[in-house]
C-alpha cells in the first residue's frame, strides 16, 4: 500500500462524515484521493476514492432512512469502517481489505429495493472514479481496468460529461488529421 | 500493403454510433489496405464484452466484421509473441514518461500499447485509429500532456525525455476522420451536408471520442469549404 496516513486520516474523516451523514463533505473527501490514486494507482487508494464517493450520492438520496434496510446498512458501514482503520492503524492490509470490501457487501444482505440502489451506486462511482483518471491523464483504457468497469460504460460517460470538452488544445488540428486521412486511404 | 490498425475506442464510439457499417464500405474500396485488430483489442471489444449481457450484443457486431475479412486479426502479419514482446516493451516506456509526486504515472494499457507495437513492427506504412487523446498527446505534443497532468494533478510533472522519443514516429486518426471521409464518399445514408456532419461528430463525441466543440465547427467549416488555400 502507498500513502498509508494519507488514507488513514481519509477514513477517520469518512467515518465522522457518515455518521453526521454529511454528503457534501464526503464527495470532497472522495476528491482528496484522486491526485494519489491517478500518481500511484495503487489499488487501496482506489478503494477508497470509490467507497468515500459511493457513501455521499447514497446520502443524497431523498428520504433514504424511511427505505427498509437502511438502518442495517448504516450500522454495518460504521462498524466496517471502524474494523478496516484498527486493521490499517496495526498494517494488516489483509484485514483492512476484508473490512472494506465488506463495506459493499453488505449491499447484498439487505432485501429491500436498498440492495439494488446501492449497488448500482457503487457501480456508478466507480465509473466517476475511471472518468476522474482519465481527465487526470490515464487513458480510458487504463482507468477502466484499474477501477473494474466496462470500457463501454466510461466511453459514454465520458462522452456525456464535459471531460473532453478538454481545457487544453487539440495537438494536431482537424484538417490535418482529415489530411493524412484521405492520403492514406486514397 | 498499408495498415489500419483500430484501438477500442473507436470501435466503440462507432457501434454505439450506429456506424459500424461505414467500415465494410469504406474497407471494399481499398486494395491494399488492411484493417487490423490485435488480440489484446479484440479481447476487450469482442471477448470480454461477450460476457456483458449489456454489450454482448455490440461484441457481436464486431466480430462480424472479422468473418467478413473486413478485419485482419494482427496475427497474419505479425507474429503474436513479437507482438506480446513489443507491446510488453511499449507498457515499460509508457509508465516512465511521466513522473509525478515521485511515482512514474501509468499511462496507457495493453490494448492501445497493442495498437503501438503493431505500428512499430509493421514496418509500412500504417495508422492507428485511435479515440484516446491522452495516446494521442504522448506523440503529438508531450508539453500539452505534462500541462494537462500539471493542472489537475496541482503538482510538477517531470518528463523523461529520452522515453517520448520511442513515441515520436506514431501517427494517428479518429473515428470522427473516418466518419468525416465516409460522409464526403457518400458511403452514410444520411444527406450530405454540414449540419449532417455536425450530428455525426457528436455522436461519436457522445460515445467516447475525444473531439472537442471548437473541432466540429472546423470539420463542419471543412466540409462546406474544402482545405483552406484550395
Amino acid at each position: 500500500m502507498q500513502e498509508k496516513d494519507n488514507i488513514l486520516k481519509i477514513l477517520k474523516e469518512t467515518t465522522i462524515s457518515f455518521k453526521k451523514e454529511n454528503a457534501i463533505n464526503l464527495k470532497a473527501l472522495s476528491n482528496r484521493t484522486i491526485h494519489s490514486a491517478t500518481t500511484s494507482q495503487d489499488m487501496d487508494n482506489i478503494i477508497v476514492a470509490v467507497i468515500v464517493y459511493s457513501l455521499g450520492k447514497i446520502l443524497e438520496r431523498e428520504n433514504y432512512k424511511e427505505i427498509r434496510g437502511w438502518e442495517f446498512f448504516f450500522k454495518e458501514t460504521l462498524k466496517n469502517l471502524d474494523e478496516a482503520l484498527k486493521s490499517l492503524k496495526k498494517e494488516n492490509l489483509e484485514k483492512f481489505r476484508f473490512f472494506l470490501g465488506k463495506i459493499r457487501q453488505s449491499a447484498n444482505e439487505i432485501d429491500s429495493n436498498l440492495s439494488s440502489y446501492i449497488k448500482d451506486i457503487f457501480y456508478k462511482a466507480s465509473i466517476n472514479k475511471a472518468s476522474k483518471l482519465y481527465q487526470h491523464g490515464i487513458s480510458a483504457q487504463k482507468a477502466a481496468e484499474l477501477l473494474g468497469v466496462s470500457l463501454w460504460d466510461l466511453a459514454s460517460y465520458i462522452g456525456q460529461s464535459s471531460i473532453n470538452e478538454a481545457d487544453i488544445g487539440e495537438s494536431l488540428s482537424f484538417s490535418k488529421r482529415i489530411k493524412t486521412t484521405e492520403e492514406f486511404l486514397r | 500493403m498499408r495498415f489500419l490498425v483500430f484501438d477500442a475506442g473507436p470501435l466503440i464510439s462507432l457501434t454505439l454510433s450506429g456506424l459500424l457499417d461505414i467500415l465494410p464500405k469504406i474497407h471494399s474500396g481499398l486494395k491494399e489496405t488492411k484493417f487490423v485488430l490485435t488480440p489484446q483489442v479484440k479481447f476487450e471489444v469482442i471477448d470480454k464484452s461477450k460476457t456483458n449481457k449489456k454489450f454482448s450484443l455490440e461484441a457481436f457486431k464486431i466480430e462480424k466484421l472479422i468473418k467478413d475479412k473486413v478485419f485482419s486479426l494482427s496475427s497474419e502479419f505479425v507474429q503474436n509473441k513479437n507482438l506480446s514482446e513489443e507491446t510488453q516493451k511499449v507498457l515499460s516506456f509508457s509508465s516512465q514518461l511521466i513522473k509525478s509526486y515521485g511515482h512514474n504515472v501509468q499511462l496507457l494499457q495493453e490494448g492501445e500499447a497493442s495498437c503501438i507495437a503493431f505500428f512499430k513492427l509493421a514496418k509500412k506504412d500504417c495508422l492507428i485509429v485511435s479515440d484516446e487523446r491522452t495516446v494521442r498527446l504522448i506523440s503529438e505534443s508531450k508539453y500539452l500532456l505534462a500541462e494537462r497532468m500539471k493542472s489537475k494533478l496541482h503538482s510538477e510533472v517531470f518528463l523523461n525525455e529520452k522515453n517520448f522519443k520511442y513515441f515520436e514516429d506514431l501517427k494517428y486518426i479518429r473515428s470522427s476522420e473516418l466518419v468525416f471521409y465516409a460522409l464526403k464518399k457518400d458511403l452514410i445514408d444520411i444527406e450530405k451536408s454540414p449540419e449532417a456532419l455536425e450530428a455525426l461528430l457528436y455522436s461519436l463525441k457522445f460515445h467516447g471520442t475525444a473531439i472537442s466543440q471548437k473541432e466540429i465547427e472546423e470539420a463542419k467549416e471543412l466540409y462546406k469549404n474544402g482545405p483552406r488555400g484550395s
